[in-house]
């Protein structure tokens, strides 16, 4: 719907020089519509506020003495507007005041930047002293940076120490490791050597058996009956082997042996560090008192694996630590090489 | 005759009040906020016709109107707005017969001389009792609508029209809602003073 009313046609209402068919027309509005309501209202303040602020000219305030302000209601409306400028006047003054404080502040609080103008503005003493502050301050900046230079150099040596250790520490646990592969190693053949002395046990008894066959065939019925009775069953023949390695340097642990009850023989195989000499004599020492227990004859290495093998009675050995001295034997003499020190559990 | 003297005596009863409110109301609860903006229509068209008894003549119109209620039941010939208005008119034909000897007629009232009226109101005591009531009724009123008031009332002339422009945008609405909007927070800043000044 078109709007059928403007700010003049409404002002000339409110003034009461509208035609009557047209004024019962905006009467009737001013109830049914709300939107001419809201703005009828709204027109009738700014009318009011233009008188008030002598804005009004012409017929316009002619009409607006004349007709609008002989209504008392009206004339309060005028009062109203008149006090309600009056006071916006004064707060909104007030708020500016407030406002302008606050920029004044603020340009105080920026003086700190003008101040910088002082070295534009000649002032020699001033000059001097701030070139004497600037040399003090490049002074303490060269010792800064000389300072700085000798930590670095020393973080370098440092970190190529530390780097030297890591490798030592790499090195040194591949070592561990490369012990640990030969230790398996060594456990395999010592698995290997008690599987050739069982061998050699079993052939020693099927000798030992075809032996006794001969000697029953050769002696009558009643003989071997009587034999039987008085040789006695043979026992069958037990032996402890073992691998001795030599000792590491700063390993003080001792290798434990334990031999079991009833063994007759002790086998070992001694681990060499190098395989230097062509005989080698082993020496079985307590090592309380350092008394030579058993030594063995002029034998060769295993050059295979530098290993020395050796047996002999169980019964030297008691529950004690011994030590097995290895010397080697060259043309005109020998010399102790290695020592293999180890404790007997019973 | 007998109706009529019954008519002039009626007086509003609570049940009639309370059947106008749901009238006006068409069916949604205002508060009793439709009743209030009729009659400020009502005291507004009274007043535009320079009755000088504005405020009885709307409220006989009101009465009328809840008469007519209680007695019908319902008025559903015209919407409430329509209806209120034409009876506006016959009140106020009737104040002009002099059927109501509180109305005055226009050229009695231009002889009130308004302006030096209004200026020999205008004590300085008054002022100052005024400004205070302002003072406490822009205090009263929310934060939003203290500073629309008080930017919408800025400057003078050029300086006025450029300020209620910024303020529009700000509010991102149009000039006209912003001046109804103004308008509405100054009506309730002139009941308020009219209170206060009492």
């Amino acid at each position: 719907m078109k709007k059928s009313y403007n700010n003049e046609t409404i002002t000339a209402y409110l003034l009461g020089s509208m035609p009557k068919s047209d004024a019962e027309f905006f009467d009737e509005l001013s109830f049914t519509d709300n939107d001419f309501a809201d703005e009828l209202q709204a027109a009738e303040k700014d009318l009011v506020d233009s008188y008030v602020n002598d804005e009004l000219r012409g017929t316009t305030l002619e009409q607006f003495k004349s007709f609008y302000l002989a209504s008392p209601v009206r004339r309060e409306k005028v009062e109203f507007a008149r006090s309600f400028q009056t006071f916006a006047e004064e707060k909104l003054q007030n708020k500016a005041e407030i406002a302008k404080g606050e920029t004044k502040n603020k340009r105080k609080f920026t003086g700190f930047f003008s101040a910088m103008n002082i070295f534009t503005t000649p002032r020699p003493s001033l000059q001097w002293g701030f070139a004497v502050l600037a040399l003090l301050f490049m002074g303490l900046a060269t010792w800064l940076i000389f300072e700085n230079s000798r930590l670095q150099n020393e973080s370098s040596i440092i970190e190529a120490r530390r780097i030297e250790l890591q490798q030592r520490e790499k090195q040194l646990q591949e070592e561990i490791n490369g012990q640990r592969t030969a230790d398996l190693e060594k456990e395999k053949e010592l698995s290997t050597i008690r599987g050739e002395i069982a061998r050699l046990e079993k052939e020693l008894e099927q000798k030992r058996t075809t032996e006794q066959e001969q000697n029953r065939k050769r002696i009558t019925e009643p003989e071997i009956t009587d034999v039987k009775k008085q040789t006695p069953e043979p026992r069958r023949l037990i032996v402890a082997s073992f691998v001795l390695t030599p000792q590491l340097r700063g390993n003080n642990q001792l290798q434990t042996l334990t031999i079991p009850a009833k063994t007759d023989s002790v086998a070992m195989q001694l681990e060499l560090e190098s395989d230097d000499y062509s005989f080698y004599r082993v020496a079985l020492k307590q090592q309380a008192d350092g008394r030579t227990l058993w030594q063995s004859g002029k034998i060769k290495s295993n050059s295979k694996n530098k290993t020395l093998n050796i047996s002999f009675p169980a019964n030297l050995l008691k529950a004690q630590i011994y030590s097995m001295q290895v010397s080697g034997i060259s043309d005109d003499a020998s010399e102790i090489i290695s020592d293999y020190s180890f404790r007997i559990m019973r | 005759m007998q109706k009529a003297e019954s008519k002039k005596n009626w007086s509003m009863t609570s049940s009639a009040f309370q059947g106008v409110l749901k009238w006006l109301d068409e069916g949604a609860d205002s508060g009793g906020e439709k009743y209030l903006e009729m009659r400020r229509r009502l005291v507004a068209f009274f007043d535009r016709k320079n009755c000088l008894n504005a405020d009885e003549l709307a409220d006989e119109t009101l009465n009328r109107v809840a008469r007519r209620l209680e007695e019908e039941g319902k008025i559903e010939s015209e919407t409430p707005a329509k209806y209120c208005y034409i009876t506006a008119r016959f009140v106020f034909m009737e104040s002009l017969r002099g059927a109501d000897k509180s109305e005055v007629a226009l050229d009695e009232v231009l002889y009130n001389q308004p302006d030096k009226s209004l200026a020999e109101k205008e004590s300085s005591d008054e002022k100052e009792k005024m400004l205070q009531c302002l003072e406490e009724c822009t205090n009263n009123l929310d934060e939003v609508n203290r500073d629309l008031i008080f930017r919408y009332y800025y400057g003078k002339e050029r300086e006025k029209i450029e300020s209620r422009r910024t303020l529009a945008q700000d509010l991102r609405i149009t000039i006209n809602a912003l001046s109804i909007r103004a308008c509405r927070i100054r009506d309730k800043l002139e009941d308020c003073v009219k209170k206060c000044v009492g």
